[in-house]
């Protein structure tokens, strides 16, 4: 009669367990949600308007937020806010599209809510779409702050990270006419280029 | 006048269009019965009756009837004392329905036999005898026939009774604008004839009325405005009948004529009851006070009635008087009353219109019934109603305890700290004291469960006269009870200078307060306006204020649930969960 018996675990199981847990800890670590700002355009012509979304990325029972959009305002303006689908889909919402202060570049006090003891929205999708326009030619920020998130029992969703966008905006005039910042990004490659090329006919000269 | 009397509410029955609104074979009218004139129901019925013979020279026969377009379903019921009285219903169409082959129609049959009523003609489903009864559905317009025969050695001649009824919408019914009348005097008999809504204009009603004694009686009834009738063409078809004597009379009308193209006929029946003629009331009430006791004070109000005596003996008169806010009180007296114009006279205690709450007045005689007693039996003479005013007392002047309540309170919530909420609900009795004095008074608030919410205990100084003694109650105690008024103040005892008063029953009731008004309410946190509810009114608040800080204009206290000094989307999200399911707000 021959006894039943199993291999038992190499020793170094416990050590390889071990190094999987830390190598999976940032994975839950990642799953804090992301606010990023998106835009129709990353490059336009003043004068142009274009939007802005708001988008939220891996969150889970999103019943409720608030936060602030900031712009350069001697670049660009707000001109609406709306609200967009994300939350929505989730249940009837409730949404203050916040006040817009273009002297200061802000829109204060976004926030949308969920209506009635449901479960909050979980996944990614747009938030708010703000539209602005182009007042001046340069590289505009955009960015969100005062951000708050809330769950369908009223707690916090801590953690969340931020991403703003940047909108380069042109100089409106005749096609083809480069405009000063375009020269002044070319200017410095082209004086080195004729620096070289010198240096290299003096070398060939000597 | 009653003929005018009648004459005029049946003018109303038209005018009202309430006939109009019935539903069916229902219809409302007012009814033109001596008495405040009053709606009455009456339910219409779409019922025909026929007689016929059998005897041994006539084994068979045939009655027809017709059926309009708003006939789904017939109810056809022969009655006969010959127990084997073999039976058909031939449908419009041509359509021949036997006793055993009714279900093939959709319908059945019944065969049974009732020991019945007294009723005659009237009524033949409780008659007596075999019935024969089919229920058929009736798919076209057109003439019905039953047919019936008898067996071949019929002992003697009998009737054969054919009611049919349906649930045709041409449907009628006769009645007595009275449901009792003195021999002698004049009263209406009037038949409703209707098709759903529409009154049936051009119909022939003749009506013969029965009396107990085989007197026969025939009138015409007509739609034609004349003086027993109200207005042409409403579809109230009347007459004038005078029962010459004391009796049960039997009225059986055969309502004939055609609407929408096609004949009917319809059977409908009324009974009314004949007194004889005892005394009739002039119609003038005089009132006076009565001191018993000689004390100066008025014990009793004396109502006269003057009444003409036909028939010497005993009479008991009942008064009704009104008094402000529909309150009312019933007064009566015997008396032995000779013929000739005689005086009845009705007494009320004036103790009773204090404790009764009917105040001072005035007072207005709404009713008077006068009955003669005979061996035990009230029998109806007469009936006045809406007689006016009579003089006014001086509540000052009636007989009175010590202390009395006269029925009236008011109530007033009192914010104490202005928070918005009562802290006292304040509450005030009036008392009728007759000498001034020191009393002591306590009652209890309840709500509408009878459930005790506080206890008061107080003093006043009265004077003589009318007097507001008043009970504060804890609002907190009312808020945290989470029951909404009316709240009632009973147990009332009031005691002091040797003499007292006291009620178990409510002294006063509230207003309908809300709970959520009192202070200490148990609310929710999102109930933001203090309504009981949590609503779109609570989310209209936070958006008001939303991203306000104390000390900003804008800041609302109320929109920061959770005190932390702005308004954002933590105070909104709060108000917000507590939204009903499916209420959505701008």
């Amino acid at each position: 009669m021959t006894a039943l018996s199993f291999n038992p675990l190499p020793r170094w199981w416990p050590r390889l367990a071990l190094t999987g847990a830390l190598l999976l800890a940032p994975l839950a670590a990642h799953c804090a949600p992301l606010l990023s700002v998106t835009l129709s355009s990353a490059g336009v012509t003043v004068g142009d308007s274009f939007t802005a979304t708001v988008h939220v990325d891996q969150v889970l029972d999103l019943y409720s937020y608030q936060f602030d959009l900031h712009f350069d305002p001697l670049l660009l303006s707000a001109s609406s806010v709306l609200e967009r689908t994300f939350l929505s889909n989730a249940g009837p919402t409730i949404f203050l599209p916040g006040s817009i202060d273009n002297s200061l570049g802000r829109v204060s006090f976004v926030a949308g809510t969920l209506s009635s003891a449901i479960a909050g929205a979980d996944g990614s999708g747009d938030l708010v779409e703000f539209t602005l326009s182009a007042l001046s030619a340069g590289l505009a920020n955009l960015s969100i702050d005062n951000l708050l998130l809330y769950d369908s029992v009223g707690g916090p969703i801590s953690g969340a990270a931020l991403q703003g966008a940047s909108v380069q905006i042109n100089a409106g005039g005749p096609a083809g006419l480069p405009e000063p910042g375009t020269l002044l990004l070319v200017l410095p490659l082209a004086l080195g280029l004729l620096w070289g090329r010198r240096r290299g006919g003096a070398a060939a000269l000597r | 006048m009653t003929l005018e009397n009648c004459a005029r509410r049946l003018r109303r029955v038209a005018a009202s269009g309430l006939l109009a609104a019935a539903l069916g074979p229902l219809c409302v009218i007012l009814a033109a019965v001596p008495g405040p004139v009053r709606a009455q129901t009456l339910s219409l019925s779409a019922n025909a009756t026929q007689v016929a013979r059998v005897a041994a020279d006539q084994r068979t026969g045939a009655l027809v009837f017709s059926i309009d377009a708003s006939t789904h379903t017939v109810l056809v019921d022969i009655v006969s004392t010959v127990p084997d009285l073999v039976t058909t219903v031939e449908l419009p169409g041509g359509a021949l329905v036997t006793e055993t082959n009714a279900a093939g129609f959709g319908g059945s049959f019944l065969r049974t036999t009732s020991a019945g009523s007294t009723g005659p003609l009237v009524y033949p489903m409780t008659s007596v005898g075999t019935h024969a009864i089919y229920r058929l559905p009736t798919p076209a317009t057109g003439n019905l026939v039953v047919r019936f025969s008898g067996p071949a050695a019929l002992p003697e001649e009998a009737a054969v009774v054919v009611q049919l009824s349906s649930d045709s919408t041409l449907a009628s019914r006769l009645f007595f604008t009275e449901n009792r009348v003195v021999a002698g005097r004049p009263t209406v008999l009037a038949a409703a004839v209707f098709d759903g809504r529409n009154p049936v204009p051009g119909a022939t009603v003749q009506a013969q009325l029965l009396s107990d004694s085989g007197l026969v009686v025939a009138i015409t009834l007509r739609d034609d405005g004349g003086p027993a009738d109200g207005q042409a063409g409403d579809g109230i078809y009347s007459g004038l009948f005078t029962p010459p004597a004391p009796g049960r009379y039997r009225a059986l009308a055969d309502i004939t004529g055609v609407a929408a193209g096609l004949p009917f006929s319809r059977r409908s029946g009324a009974v009314i009851e004949v007194v004889r003629d005892t005394a009739t009331l002039s119609g003038v009430v005089q009132a006076r006070g009565i001191d018993l006791n000689a004390n100066g004070a008025l014990d009793q109000i004396a109502l006269d009635a003057g009444a003409n005596i036909a028939q010497p003996g005993t009479y008991r008169v009942f008064v009704q008087l009104g008094a402000a806010g529909g309150k009312k009180l019933v007064g009566s007296g015997d008396k032995l009353l000779a013929a000739g114009a005689q005086t009845a006279t009705a007494l009320i205690n004036t103790q009773d219109l204090v404790a009764q709450g009917l105040g001072k007045g005035p007072y207005s005689v709404d009713q008077i019934d006068l009955m003669y007693l005979d061996n035990g039996n009230a029998i109806p003479a007469d009936r006045k109603v809406n007689l006016g005013q009579i003089a006014n007392f001086q509540f000052s002047s009636f007989e009175r305890p010590a202390l009395a309540l006269t029925g009236l309170s008011s109530d007033r919530g009192v914010d104490t700290n202005g928070n918005g909420l009562f802290e006292q609900l304040r509450v005030q009795v009036q008392i009728d004291a007759l000498a001034a004095g020191g009393v002591q008074f306590s009652g209890r608030l309840t709500d509408s469960y009878g459930t005790q919410l506080d206890l008061y205990a107080g003093s006043a100084n009265l004077v003589a006269g009318l007097n507001l003694i008043e009970f504060v109650f804890n609002g907190s105690k009312i808020g945290g009870s989470g029951i909404s008024g009316p709240y009632a103040v009973d147990s009332l005892l009031l005691f002091g200078g040797g003499r007292s008063l006291s009620s178990s029953a409510p002294v006063a009731r509230t207003q309908a307060y809300a709970y959520t008004q009192f202070d200490g309410a148990l609310r929710q946190a999102a109930d933001l306006d203090n309504n009981g509810h949590v609503d779109c009114a609570d989310v209209a608040i936070v958006k008001a204020a939303f991203g306000k800080r104390v000390g900003q204009v804008g800041f609302d206290a109320r929109a920061d649930l959770n005190h932390d000094g702005q308004v954002n989307i933590v105070d909104l999200s709060t108000v917000t969960r507590a939204l009903p399911i499916g209420l959505r707000c701008p």
